[in-house]
């Protein structure tokens, strides 16, 4: 439970200026950086008082935009709003309470008392170090859009309302964390995204009271649907071509200021394997590849447990020649294949560790020691099968295959159960992990939305975006678990052709959809449950 | 109470996964040895009879919309009659749930591992099962939705590689019109389908009430058409005395396969496909228990109940000494012959004569 606040609300006859500026510092404890500049204005006759923290304001332009201006009024004015008006600054803002002044100052506000006035002023002078737009380090694309999210929330609204110049954009900010008063931004495309998902995705960041909030992933561990679940309930991008496609499907973004990584929900199972390059190549090309990462998650997740399973009990199953290789092997190691598995797979995860940690040139001198020195090393020494080594390897990079590296380091984890129940009880502990894994999955649901969705519940008139990528003409509606309000995405006809086929094609196309239109503003529930 | 939804056509496969479960492993043998070459008749025979059995549960259902049996038996009989149906239909669950736990683990351990103990694979599906069971209707819905695809793909997959082997001359001929062989022979796939007793405990979860008929007559026939294809294909490949005279005919075709001559040795395969689906099944009727006897003691979170199953599902399955006591005693007399007809027609033909004549209707 987070301690309310010390500070006391103001009452009548405490307005005085030396009264507030004796409370904020009694508030920030006669911190260094808390600046009390006291002056004259207006002829002389104001007595004023900025109140600020140096590290974060913009000293230059207070000096120049507020001083100058209040230095060189005439006439002192006969109110606050009248002030404000005479301050070159937008933004400025009309206090009356105790903790008004405390948090504007927290929040890089200069605060502007005057004596013989109620209320104060805020004048948003905030400047901090800000990095620049970079690319993306962790969800790398081959073609398409390099920037990526920074960490100023501002910038990041900036960086999607390039890609969303749609007045339909919706921005909420919201204050998280009694100590940390992170603003944290909800933003979706009003007449897109389903008012139910809306409001529940508000309320569960209302709910949070918490004095911590530094990261986008603290937030998701507050909010998400199944808080002991092992998979993302959420997808977290530093794209904003992602979270701009994601608001266009009707999904909702929740930004963080301080934070270069926005929160998607809801989000289904399948969203993980799908990247932006996707869309920019062509179907053919998109639809292997995502086939591919399809594969690859289930190797990750199952190809060590099988090697162990056919190795230690199902040997029948092999073909003879592999047999005798892996027989071969296994005459020079002293362990249970299961046990040189797990043990391949903890070093492994302990070199990824340790390469994330290291500094940029020590990292790959540290991957190389590892790859060669301990992996060559055991073979050699007789500790591991080399067959081992090569399943473990290629097991590692199938794991990053995963256009989503959140979503493939908690698949990296479910191996380890499902290598033990394989080497306790062969494929019968093997199909017994992934059912209990299946079972979990479908029982999951990230803001409501069934997590397997559109496989479970199934959808076959989903598919068109799942397994494979159907040309983007094709696409005419968004996914319908969503509950989007718009359900159509674009018209009909889409496909290129030569005019007069196209006119022929808009004919034979159903019209956008009646039903739809209607629906838009009354979501019908999922037909499916 | 919280209420959970399915749709038909999640309804229908549900029913399609429950019937074909022990339908195909236990069918094939059992209906060719009664029905020789007429065995795809006695599948779909077995199918119309409990197409028409279901019929009368759905009759029975459409007098009490929206109650389960535990329910409406009581506001029809009363509580002293009422609730000891409510208990009996939870008893026949579970019963089936254990006897099916334990050959699933027989098998298993038969065919894979025999030197493994019995319990970890009763224990590890008993957790499976109750753990699935604790997630409730929608989640064991949509888990189907995946594993039945799926697991007709792999069998599709296994036929057409089996295929190149079968002689189609041994199902000659197709219209041997014997009558009782064919008769004797819907017995065991009649009594697999009888399991369908369980709508009777899951139809008020239909989000479209009206579509309850059409969807489960779908999956009882549906089903009814699969077991006779896969018997007849078991005809084809191994002739009607051999068929006979192996306890699960798929496994041995299954023995036989290969690709390439690389890959060979589907049983284990076969049997966890079978496992994935018998665990929809396991699931759904341990569900359906829990709730049963949730709505008996009219209480409301079947949660707790599901938990119990977890020490009453082993106890059944270690019931029989072996699996010959299993199947003949267990699962053929006292299941086949005396629990699901009394669950499946005889109670149900009771209760809608009652409210007949009580003008329930």
């Amino acid at each position: 439970m987070v301690p309310k606040k010390r500070i006391p609300e103001m009452s009548k006859g405490q307005s005085d200026p030396e009264h507030i500026i004796s409370e904020v510092e009694r508030a920030f404890g006669q911190s260094a950086d808390l600046q009390v500049h006291r002056f004259q204005a207006g002829a002389g006759e104001l007595s004023c008082v900025l109140l600020y923290l140096k590290s974060f304001i913009d000293v230059e332009r207070l000096s120049q935009s507020v001083l100058v201006s209040l230095l060189s009024l005439p006439t002192p004015p006969v109110s606050m709003a009248k002030l404000a008006e005479a301050i070159p600054c937008v933004g400025t803002k009309e206090l009356s309470s105790l903790p008004e002044f405390c948090q504007a100052v927290a929040w890089g506000e200069a605060v502007l008392l005057v004596s013989g006035f109620q209320s104060g002023l805020s004048i948003p002078l905030q400047k901090y170090e800000k990095r620049v737009v970079t690319e993306s380090e962790n969800e790398k694309i081959i073609r398409g859009p390099r920037d990526s999210f920074v960490e100023s929330l501002w910038s990041n609204i900036g960086l999607l309302r390039t890609r969303l110049k749609n007045p339909d954009l919706r921005l909420e900010v919201l204050t998280l964390g009694a100590r940390t008063s992170a603003e944290a931004g909800l933003v979706y495309l009003e007449s897109l995204a389903n008012p139910l998902i809306v409001d529940e995705v508000r309320s569960r960041i209302q709910r949070v009271n918490v004095d911590r909030l530094l990261a986008t992933d603290n937030l998701t561990e507050f909010i998400t649907d199944a808080p002991w679940s092992p998979f993302p309930l959420g997808l977290r991008t530093e794209r904003p071509d992602r979270l701009a496609s994601a608001l266009l499907d009707g999904r909702v973004g929740i930004l963080l200021d301080g934070n270069p990584v926005v929160l998607v929900v809801p989000v289904v199972f399948w969203d993980f394997f799908k990247s932006p390059d996707d869309y920019i190549e062509n179907q053919y090309v998109a639809t292997s590849v995502r086939l591919l990462r399809l594969g690859t998650f289930f190797v990750t997740l199952f190809l060590s447990g099988f090697y162990v399973a056919t190795t230690t009990i199902h040997l029948e199953m092999i073909p003879q020649p592999l047999a005798l290789i892996i027989a071969g092997a296994r005459t020079r190691t002293p362990f249970p294949t299961a046990l040189e598995m797990i043990a391949m797979e903890i070093v492994i995860e302990i070199l990824r560790e340790g390469v994330i940690r290291m500094p940029g040139v020590l990292g790959q001198t540290i991957s190389i020691v590892g790859a060669l020195v301990i992996g060559e090393s055991a073979v050699t020494a007789g500790l591991i099968e080399p067959i081992i080594l090569v399943v473990v390897a290629f097991n590692a990079l199938a794991a990053f295959v995963a256009p989503v590296y959140h979503a493939a380091v908690s698949v990296r984890i479910l191996r380890f159960p499902i290598i033990l129940l394989s080497a306790s009880l062969g494929f019968f502990g093997l199909m017994l992990g992934a059912l209990f894994y299946l079972m979990h999955l479908v029982s999951l649901r990230s803001i409501g939305v069934p997590y397997l969705a559109p496989v479970g519940p199934l959808s076959v008139k989903e598919m068109g975006d799942l397994f494979i990528r159907l040309p983007l003409w094709q696409q005419n509606s968004r996914p319908s678990y969503l509950r989007p309000q718009d359900a159509t995405t674009q018209a009909p006809g889409q496909k290129p052709a030569p005019d007069t086929e196209r006119g022929t094609q808009a004919e034979k196309a159903p019209a956008p959809d009646k039903a739809v239109a209607e629906k838009n503003h009354s979501p019908a529930p999922n037909k499916e449950t | 109470m919280n209420i959970e939804r399915i749709s038909s056509r999640q309804l229908t496969w549900l029913i399609i996964s429950v019937n074909l479960s022990a339908s195909m492993i236990l069918g094939p043998s059992v209906i060719i040895f009664y029905a020789k070459q007429s065995a795809w008749l006695s599948s779909l025979l077995a199918a119309l009879l409990a197409a028409a059995g279901a019929l009368l549960n759905l009759h029975l259902i459409r007098c009490f919309p929206g109650q389960t049996v535990a329910q409406f038996s009581q506001k029809l009989l009363g509580p002293w009659f009422g609730k000891p149906i409510g208990f009996y239909y939870s008893l026949v669950s579970f019963y089936m749930v254990g006897v099916c736990l334990r050959m699933i683990s027989q098998l298993v351990k038969m065919t894979l591992m025999p030197e493994t103990p019995l319990w970890p694979f009763i224990l590890g599906l008993t957790l499976l099962v109750v753990y699935s069971a604790w997630l409730g209707l929608e989640a064991i819905a949509r888990a189907n939705d995946l594993i039945l695809p799926v697991s007709l793909v792999g069998l599709v997959f296994m036929l057409l590689l089996a295929a190149p082997e079968g002689r189609p001359y041994w199902g000659l001929p197709v219209w041997q019109l014997n009558l009782p062989g064919i008769v004797m022979g819907t017995f065991t796939p009649l009594a697999c389908f009888g399991e369908v007793f369980l709508i009777l405990l899951i139809a008020p979860a239909l989000n479209k009430p009206t579509e309850l008929r059409t969807a489960a007559v779908k999956g009882i026939l549906t089903a009814g058409l699969i077991l006779a294809a896969i018997t007849q294909f078991v005809l084809f490949m191994m002739g009607s005395f051999r068929a006979s005279a192996y306890f699960v005919p798929v496994m041995r075709i299954a023995e036989e396969l290969n690709i390439l001559d690389i890959f060979e040795r589907f049983e284990p395969l076969v049997l966890a496909g079978w496992l994935t689906i018998n665990s929809v099944k396991m699931s759904l009727l341990t569900y359906a228990g829990a709730r049963s006897l949730t709505e008996t003691l009219n209480r409301q979170n079947y949660r707790p109940v599901a938990l119990a199953a977890l020490l009453v599902l082993p106890l059944l399955a270690f019931l029989p000494r072996n699996l010959a006591e299993n199947l003949s005693i267990y699962v053929e007399t006292v299941a086949f012959k005396i629990l699901i007809p009394i669950a499946f027609l005889i109670l149900p033909g009771i209760m809608l004569i009652i409210a007949k004549v009580k003008k329930h209707a």
